[in-house]
Formats: structure tokens, C-alpha cells, sequence
């Protein structure tokens, strides 16, 4: 039979179990999707004053979202609403920008995050720890980064897509889609980024003025956090070929007026601690198709011989590249996590590895596999 | 013309050797009404008379109160005269005194009284004649039965006179020798032999006779056997139970032809005096479950039982359970599987219903199309069952968590998709689940009311309301009305009605859960839901059985079902004393039998 007391007990866990669950983090968070301002793309960039930053909060405008319910197509109007917000940290940015726009700026969509290249190591520091402390925040938006200005790059219209950043989480996302697989994740990037003996880089987004067309066919990379170069397209490519990123790359051999297409194919790094001497070899093993030859039907022994030319072309870019990183002082292929990984007493034996690296001896051994096609007449 | 009467009446000692027969009929009782209810009688009559002739005065409820009095004076009279023809107190007041003129009073100023129960007086016997009294309910009883099986063969009889030799003994005479019913019995206690006549049974009280025949002449109309409306089933049999408990243990008896399924009768109810049957196969019901039901549904007091369903919480353990734990079904099919199965099957009269025990969550998701079909057949409806259960379920709760609460989880082309059709809503999500779905269950509740012909035309109308003019008007958004619509269809893929009752509840606890707490709350609470379903438990088997506590044996049967050959066995948490139900490998002889070596033989002789 239950008494006062037990009766009082039982009612005690019953509430403690309500108010446990009723103030769990989050769970009063209840604001219709429609009444809020949906934040696909923001942007991080210095501030006109010293230490101070610039935010741009990008999201979709009702009436471009009813229209993209509907399937109807872009209206006259920009389909995206952009406000900036100023200050010397995130929260202060956010305020700023929230009293300009009448509903909930809500960040648990963001898709995008672009930084301009000009953004100091410090301020890029701050914004990324802040937004890591973000709830609503989910670790899983693409980043690039742009040296123009961030409102016209997020802003820029495509014909692909209704809104911009549906254009970059499409490009992005698409593996196999584009040249080389040059997406990366705040997740992806921030662990580069606290990882000794590895580098971060970002594909780099430029707006080209004729035609009009958005380009992203570079990579900027970054020492630690601080912008230090961006590659051009062919060493792009070269740099999606080390490290196994290349899909649609191509390559034309005029000896034999030969284009090979669609070399992709897997890269492994192997480093070796040789007596204080470290050395890199990457085994990078490629497939690809043969589009064009000059003698218009090929053979056996010309394909061998295309096969070894490029593989041949191939390594000597790829060498090309780790050399001029070195020069850098960026190792964006992580040759120190590799080497901390399998020999992490000779790592920890290196003071500061941004030194070390350009010691580093590079090897690079390219097999390139020739697919014909068929011949052609 | 009144037989009793003087003229008719046979005198005593006149003819020798004739039986004389104490005629208390002849003279007029003369007992005397308690004074009390004489005066109360006579006051009335008088304040009557007086008001009558004062205008305005509504009389009808004085009238009202004269006839009850008349009625209770005439039971306090016959009460009264029952008692003093006792005589000394050794006879109880419930036995019948072997004398028809009381039986005759008795009847005729208690049940006598209503319109639906005929009492005849007639002799038995052509030249000796013996008093005797009938009684039957006008409309139960079978008046064939009654006027040429029973009263034109006692007042034909011939020997009269050695029928009166018999003494006490005489119903016994009249029973093996004169009347032609098929089954009758002797009673002589009023509290049994009332509920008897009631029934349908014809009484025949016999002057002398120490007890009463009770004549089964039971025939009242009875609706036709027909095909199920609430368990309808594309293959197999289309029989269903109706009213009749006779009928309904025909019904089974006819696909049970063995002496081991048994039939054990209880009568529930003071009023209703309901047959109640409690039906199992002896060798194959585990015998502690057949006592277990028969202990819970004799405990059953009731003043009357009209459903079967009444007897639910009685066989119940957890009656607050939203989830029902027995099974009721107007299946013949169903409830002879279930009884093979070694279940109890409890069939009450006047209701087409029949509830089987222990029944399992599962149990509410199998079908007779399950066992007519392939088992191909059976686990693809199944599972369709089970994902029409969840869509029907989760479907609003997760919008209203995903569109509400937890946005960020979204991807984020619906997203877009979400926020751009309900730009122009007025109502937050909540507001339009709940609109959308009071709606819904007004048209459910109207369609099952309204007469077949016009639900039709209500459907046509609540699909225009629902489905266009709404999202017109924008109160609601066009996502909504497939997520309703996809709800409505999906908590009613559930083959039992009695189980979409529960999920049509809790389905609001979850919106609720949903709106507070997101997709928190809807984990939350569907974790209780299964604890709970975990937690039930009824006549010693578990109700989540075979999911918790895990039978690998059982889920062969469950969500999937597997080849017939493979559930040779019978459910585990039967506990039934025979397991094994079938062989465990179909014997195929003449497998690859020679058709084309005799073919050729057939025709090779047919040439010669």
C-alpha cells in the first residue's frame, strides 16, 4: 500500500523527469521555419577598421522561396537578401545584423561559408572558434574562399540555380561533376587546420567578367590560417592528382597530336625518416581515356607509348607543384601527419615542421592507364 | 368462456373412482389487501374525481401513480397468498406449489403484466380433465411448436385419468409420453423458470405436478449469416458471426468437428441473464488459461450484458491500457484459427462479436488474406501494414518537429520547398495539424453514421473541402494535405479497428511531444510507447511478445511470414500442451511423377 511519503517521492521523480526533459538544450527552440530568415551563405572578410570584422548574412527572400515551391522560375528581383554586419567579434556582427532584418536570422542552415583571402589569421581564428560554438551550427557547410568582394561572389545570379548558394553546395557536392573534387567542409577544414604537419587550402571562387561566369578552378593555400598563395588551374589539377581528387582532368601530348581525357584515378603517400632524412613518394595510379590521336587508329605500342609519356608529363608537373610548395612553406598534402602517423618519435623530434618540409625529398611515381575508345574515321 | 368456471367445473365425490382434484380455483381468494395500500388506492380515486373537475390540472401523472399502485397491490396480493398456501414454512416461496391457480396468479400479476407474455389456461385431457396453465413470450417462441406439438396433443389426450395416477409424478408422464418438443426439461424453482420463459421457452405448469415442463420452443428472428463488414477479406471464407449464440457455436462446430472443442455456458447478467460461451479445444488450450478465463468471467456481476466488449476489462489485467489485449473478431475463420492455435474464445449472445485470449500486439496486424495467400503476399502486406503504421504516426509529429523546432535537420532543397509554401499561411504547423485533422475525423465520424448511399457523396464533398478549397482559401498549405492524407490512409491500414483507436490518441501525444520538444519528443515518447508495450502483459503472456520478450520461434509469424511448412509449431507463448501443429516436412510423393513415359504408353496401345 503506498503511503504519503512514497506517494510524495513518486511525484517528486515524476516532476523531476518533466522538468529534466522540458529543459533540455534546445527543445523551447520553436519558431515555424516561415518565420524565420533562413541563412544559406555567410561570409567573413576584414573590417574597415583595424581588428574589426565584416559579416555578410545571405538568405533566400520569401517571394523567391514561394516561387521555388511552386517550380516557377527566377523572378525580376534577387531571389537572395544580403546584410552585413560589422563589429570586432561574431556575436557583435550577428547583433548588428539582426536589427536590420525583421525576422529570426536562423544559422541552423547555413550551407556556405565564404572567406576572403584577405582576412587576417586572428580574425579568421575567432570567427571559425565562434561559429564552432554555434548550436544550431552543423560542421557540414562548404567553405571557399574569394579575394573579391564576398557580397558580389555569394550573390553572383547563375542560370543553374535559383539561388547562388544552391549553386555552390551543387558544385561542391557533386564528386565526379567537376575537374578535380576541390569541395571542402568547415569539419574538414578546421581539422586540417588542428592538425600539426598538414596545411588547409579552400577552392577559390572568382568572378570572371567576360563572359560572365563564376570560376572556381584554384585552390588558396593557407599556413595554418594565414592566406599564403593561390595555384593557378593546371597546378590545381596537379594538386587533385596528388591527392586523389582528379575526375575530368585532360591532357593533351602533341607528339602524337593525343588528348587524353577524364584522367582520374588514386594517389598514396608513403614517407619514409632515412636517417634524419625524410623522404616522400607519391604512388599515383591513373586511368584515362583516349579521345584524339594524330594517326587517327592507334596500336598497342603507341598506346604504351602514350601511356608512358604521360605518366612521364604527369610526374614532372607533380614534382613541379611539391616543389613550389615547398618553396611556400605549405604542405597542403600533409607529408607531416603522414610522417606522424608512421614514424610519430621523428615527427615529434622536428621542431617546427613548416621548416622541415621544404628538406623534404620528393618522389613521384605516375602509371597512367590508357582506355581506348574505339577507333575513330 | 372461463373453464374454471362453475358450470364446467367437475364436482367431487360425485363420480366414483375419478380423481378428485382439490379445485382452489373455484373459490375467490379472499385475502385481504394491506389497509395501507387499500386507503392509498381510495384516496387516489378520490383526489382524481376531485381534480378532474377543476380545469388545468394535468392528470397524467396522478393516472401514472394510480396504475403502479394497482400493480403493486396485485403483487403484494399474490405474494401474500403465496406465502399462506405454504402453509407450514418448509416449502421455500421460490418453489412452485404444484398448484396452477397460483402459478396461474402468481404469473398473471407479475410477468403476466407486460404485453409480450401470453398465459393460457386449458385442460389436459378430452374426458378426464386436468387443469393446466401455459406461459410463453409472444415472439420468442415458436407457435407452431406450442399450439400442435404441445396444447392440441394434452387437450386431444385420451387417458387422462392414468395420466392422474402419476401423481407428482405426472410432468414426468406428460413429458415422455405426450408432448413432441425436441428438448424439454423439468424446473421448479420461479427464479430459473421466469429467465427460462423469458428466453423463448414455453412453461407448462400441470395441475398436481411437483415440477414444470420447460419446453425448448426457443425461435426468434435472427439475422442472416453474412459477409463480414468489419474484417473484409479478398480470399477466404466470408462468414460471419450474428447474434445468435446458438449460431455462432454452430458456426464453429462446423469447422471443428471433434469431441474435444468445448462449449461451457455461464449466464451473465441479473437482468439480461446473457449465455455467455466459453469455448477452447481440450489438448491444444493450455488447461491453467481455460480456468484462468472461466474464474475472471464468473467474478463478472453485471445488471445486464449486451456487448461482448463489456467483458473486456474483466479479462484484461491492465484495463487502463490504451492498446486492446483482447481480440474481438466477427470472423468464423479467425476465431476457429485462433482456437486451433489453443486461444479461448468467449462468444456472447446478441452480439456478433467474439472475444479471443491472450491476444498479442501482433495478433491485431494478421489478417485472414495472410493465410489465403502466398507468404510472399502476407509479408509484403505486412510490412506495408507496419510502414502505413509509422507514416500514420510520425508523419505530422516529425513535420511539426522539422518545420517548428528543428529546422537544421532539414536538407536544404526542402527546406526551401517547406518555407516557400507557407509563406502565405496564417497558422503555425501545430494549428494546421490540428485543423486538418479535426476535420478528417469529422468526415470519419460523419461517413460512419451516415446511411451507405450518402457517405459516398460525403467523401466526394470532404475531398473537395479538404483537398482544394482549403489550400485555396490559404489556411492551410498544400504539403499539409498530403501529410494529412497520407496519415488519415496510413493509421487505417491497421486490419483491426479496435487497434487504430490507440494510435489515433497517441498520435496527438506525439504532436504535442513534437511541438514542445522536437525530434527529442518524438524519440522520447515513441520509447515510452514501446516500454509500455514491453511492460503489458495478460493472462501471462507477454502482449509484446514475439518482439519483447524475443520468441525467434514466433517472429516466423510476424511481421514476415514464412512458407506454412516452416510454422509447424504452435506460438510459444501459448504455452499450448500440443506445440506441434503439423508434420515439419510436406511429404510430396509421386514428386517428378513419369508423365510423358505413360503418355506414350496410352498412346502406343492406341495405335495397336
Amino acid at each position: 500500500m503506498m503511503t504519503f511519503a512514497s506517494i510524495g517521492r513518486l511525484w517528486a521523480k515524476i516532476v523531476t523527469l518533466l522538468v529534466i526533459g522540458l529543459t533540455l538544450g534546445g527543445c523551447w527552440d520553436n519558431r515555424p521555419v516561415d518565420y524565420r530568415a533562413l541563412i544559406f551563405t555567410i561570409g567573413f572578410s576584414p573590417g574597415p577598421k583595424p581588428g574589426e570584422l565584416k559579416m555578410l548574412f545571405q538568405f533566400p527572400t520569401p517571394p523567391a522561396m514561394a516561387q521555388y515551391s511552386k517550380g516557377s522560375g527566377a523572378s525580376g528581383s534577387s531571389p537572395v537578401g544580403n546584410v552585413t554586419g560589422e563589429g570586432p567579434s561574431v556575436a557583435r556582427c550577428f547583433n548588428a545584423a539582426q536589427a536590420q532584418v525583421s525576422r529570426d536570422l536562423y544559422l541552423g542552415q547555413i550551407q556556405i561559408v565564404a572567406v576572403s583571402t584577405k582576412l587576417s589569421a586572428p580574425l579568421f581564428y575567432s570567427s571559425l572558434n565562434s561559429l564552432d560554438r554555434t548550436g544550431a551550427f552543423d560542421k557540414t557547410p562548404f567553405m571557399f574562399a574569394t579575394a573579391q568582394s564576398l557580397k558580389k561572389v555569394a550573390s553572383f545570379p547563375t542560370t543553374q540555380n535559383n539561388f547562388p548558394s544552391l549553386y555552390y553546395v551543387d558544385l561542391f557536392s557533386c564528386m565526379h561533376c567537376q575537374t578535380d573534387s576541390l569541395g571542402v567542409r568547415f569539419w574538414q577544414f578546421a581539422s586540417d587546420v588542428a592538425t600539426p604537419g598538414v596545411d588547409p587550402y579552400l577552392p577559390q571562387v572568382s568572378l570572371a567578367s567576360k563572359p560572365n561566369h563564376v570560376l572556381v578552378n584554384r585552390v588558396a593555400l593557407y599556413r595554418h590560417l594565414t592566406y599564403v598563395s593561390t595555384l593557378n588551374p593546371q597546378n590545381t589539377m596537379t594538386l587533385g592528382i596528388l591527392k586523389g581528387l582528379a575526375h575530368k582532368v585532360s591532357l593533351f601530348l602533341p607528339r602524337q597530336q593525343a588528348t587524353l581525357r577524364a584522367i582520374h584515378g588514386s594517389s598514396r603517400l608513403q614517407v619514409q625518416d632515412r636517417h634524419g632524412h625524410i623522404s616522400a613518394m607519391f604512388h599515383v595510379v591513373l586511368s584515362s581515356t583516349l579521345e584524339g590521336i594524330g594517326t587517327q587508329t592507334e596500336t598497342a605500342a603507341q598506346l604504351a607509348l602514350l601511356s608512358h609519356e604521360g605518366s612521364e608529363i604527369l610526374a614532372r608537373r607533380c614534382l613541379t607543384l611539391l616543389e613550389k610548395t615547398q618553396k611556400l612553406d605549405v604542405d597542403p598534402f600533409g607529408v607531416g601527419r603522414n610522417l606522424d602517423w608512421h614514424h610519430p618519435e621523428s615527427f615529434l623530434a622536428i621542431k617546427h615542421w613548416h621548416k622541415e618540409y621544404p628538406k623534404v625529398h620528393m618522389t613521384v611515381h605516375v602509371q597512367l592507364k590508357i582506355h581506348k575508345m574505339g577507333d575513330l574515321k | 368462456m372461463w373453464p374454471f368456471s362453475q358450470k364446467h367445473r367437475p364436482q367431487p365425490g360425485k363420480t366414483p373412482g375419478v380423481p378428485v382434484i382439490d379445485n382452489r380455483l373455484d373459490h375467490t381468494p379472499k385475502t385481504e389487501t394491506p389497509h395501507g395500500s387499500k386507503e392509498l388506492m381510495d384516496n387516489l380515486l378520490t383526489t382524481e374525481q376531485t381534480l378532474e373537475n377543476i380545469s388545468g390540472v394535468d392528470l397524467a401523472l396522478l393516472q401514472d401513480l394510480i396504475t403502479e399502485t394497482k400493480t403493486f397491490d396485485k403483487v403484494l396480493e399474490t405474494l401474500e397468498h403465496t406465502v399462506k398456501q405454504q402453509g407450514p414454512a418448509t416449502l421455500s416461496i421460490d418453489k412452485y406449489n404444484g398448484s396452477v391457480e397460483d402459478a396461474y396468479n402468481l404469473l398473471k400479476n407479475t410477468v403476466g403484466q407486460s404485453p409480450d407474455i401470453n398465459i393460457r389456461r386449458f385442460f389436459l385431457g378430452r374426458k378426464h380433465r386436468i387443469p393446466a396453465v401455459l406461459i410463453f413470450n409472444d415472439g420468442l417462441a415458436d407457435n407452431q411448436m406450442i399450439d400442435q406439438d404441445t396444447v392440441f396433443l394434452m387437450q386431444r389426450y385420451e387417458n387422462a385419468e392414468e395420466l392422474w395416477d402419476q401423481g407428482p409424478k405426472i410432468h414426468q408422464y406428460v413429458h415422455d409420453s405426450l408432448v413432441s418438443v425436441g428438448h424439454a426439461t423439468v424446473e421448479n424453482e420461479w427464479t430459473k423458470l421466469l429467465p427460462k420463459m423469458m428466453g423463448g421457452n414455453t412453461l407448462v405448469f400441470i395441475q398436481g405436478a411437483a415440477e414444470v415442463l420447460v419446453l425448448d420452443t426457443v425461435k426468434y428472428p435472427a439475422r442472416a449469416i453474412e459477409t463480414p463488414q468489419t474484417e473484409r477479406a479478398i480470399k477466404g471464407p466470408q462468414e460471419s458471426f450474428n447474434e445468435v449464440v446458438l449460431t455462432q457455436m454452430n458456426l464453429i462446430r462446423r469447422r471443428i468437428k471433434n469431441p474435444a472443442l468445448h462449449f461451457d455456458k455461464l449466464s451473465i447478467g441479473t437482468y439480461t441473464k446473457t449465455m455467455t460461451i466459453i469455448a477452447h479445444i481440450e489438448g491444444v488450450a493450455n488447461p491453467e488459461l481455460v480456468m484462468a478465463v472461466k474464474r475472471r468471467l464468473r467474478r463478472v456481476k453485471l445488471d445486464g450484458l449486451q456487448y461482448s466488449n463489456t467483458l473486456t476489462p474483466y479479462l484484461t489485467t491492465h484495463a487502463a491500457s490504451l492498446f486492446p489485449q483482447v481480440r474481438t473478431s466477427e470472423r468464423v475463420d479467425i476465431v476457429v484459427r485462433d482456437l486451433i492455435q489453443g486461444k479461448v474464445a468467449i462468444l456472447v449472445d446478441n452480439t456478433p462479436y467474439t472475444l479471443t485470449v491472450p491476444a498479442t500486439f501482433i495478433d491485431f496486424y494478421q489478417t485472414t488474406d495472410d493465410y489465403t495467400g502466398s507468404y510472399w503476399n502476407a509479408s509484403l502486406e505486412r510490412i506495408i501494414r507496419l510502414v502505413g503504421l509509422f507514416v500514420g504516426l510520425l508523419l505530422p509529429p516529425l513535420y511539426v518537429a522539422f518545420v517548428s523546432v528543428d529546422p537544421d535537420l532539414l536538407p536544404l532543397k526542402l527546406v526551401l520547398t517547406i518555407a516557400g509554401s507557407r509563406e502565405a499561411v496564417p497558422f503555425p504547423p501545430v494549428l494546421e495539424v490540428l485543423i486538418m485533422w479535426i476535420i478528417v475525423e469529422i468526415l470519419r465520424e460523419a461517413a460512419i453514421r451516415l446511411p451507405k448511399g450518402l457517405s459516398t457523396t460525403l467523401g466526394t464533398v470532404g475531398a473537395i473541402v479538404v483537398g482544394t478549397s482549403i489550400v485555396k482559401a490559404g489556411i492551410v498549405d498544400s504539403i499539409m494535405i498530403i501529410i494529412i492524407t497520407l496519415t488519415a490512409l496510413g493509421l487505417f491500414t491497421s486490419p483491426s479497428y479496435e487497434m487504430a483507436t490507440p494510435w489515433r490518441i497517441l498520435f496527438w501525444v506525439l504532436i504535442t511531444a513534437s511541438y514542445f520538444l522536437g525530434l527529442y519528443g518524438i524519440v522520447l515518447t515513441t520509447l515510452i510507447i514501446l516500454a509500455h508495450l514491453s511492460s503489458l502483459e495478460n493472462f501471462g503472456v507477454a502482449y509484446f511478445s514475439p518482439f519483447g520478450p524475443i520468441r525467434f520461434r514466433d517472429l516466423k509469424d510476424s511481421w514476415l511470414k514464412y512458407p506454412t511448412s516452416a510454422l509447424n509449431k504452435r506460438p510459444v507463448y501459448l504455452r499450448s500442451v500440443k506445440p506441434q501443429q503439423m508434420s515439419k516436412n510436406i511429404p510430396r510423393p509421386m514428386k517428378n511423377p513419369q508423365l510423358y513415359s505413360t503418355q506414350k504408353e496410352e498412346l502406343n496401345d492406341d495405335i495397336r
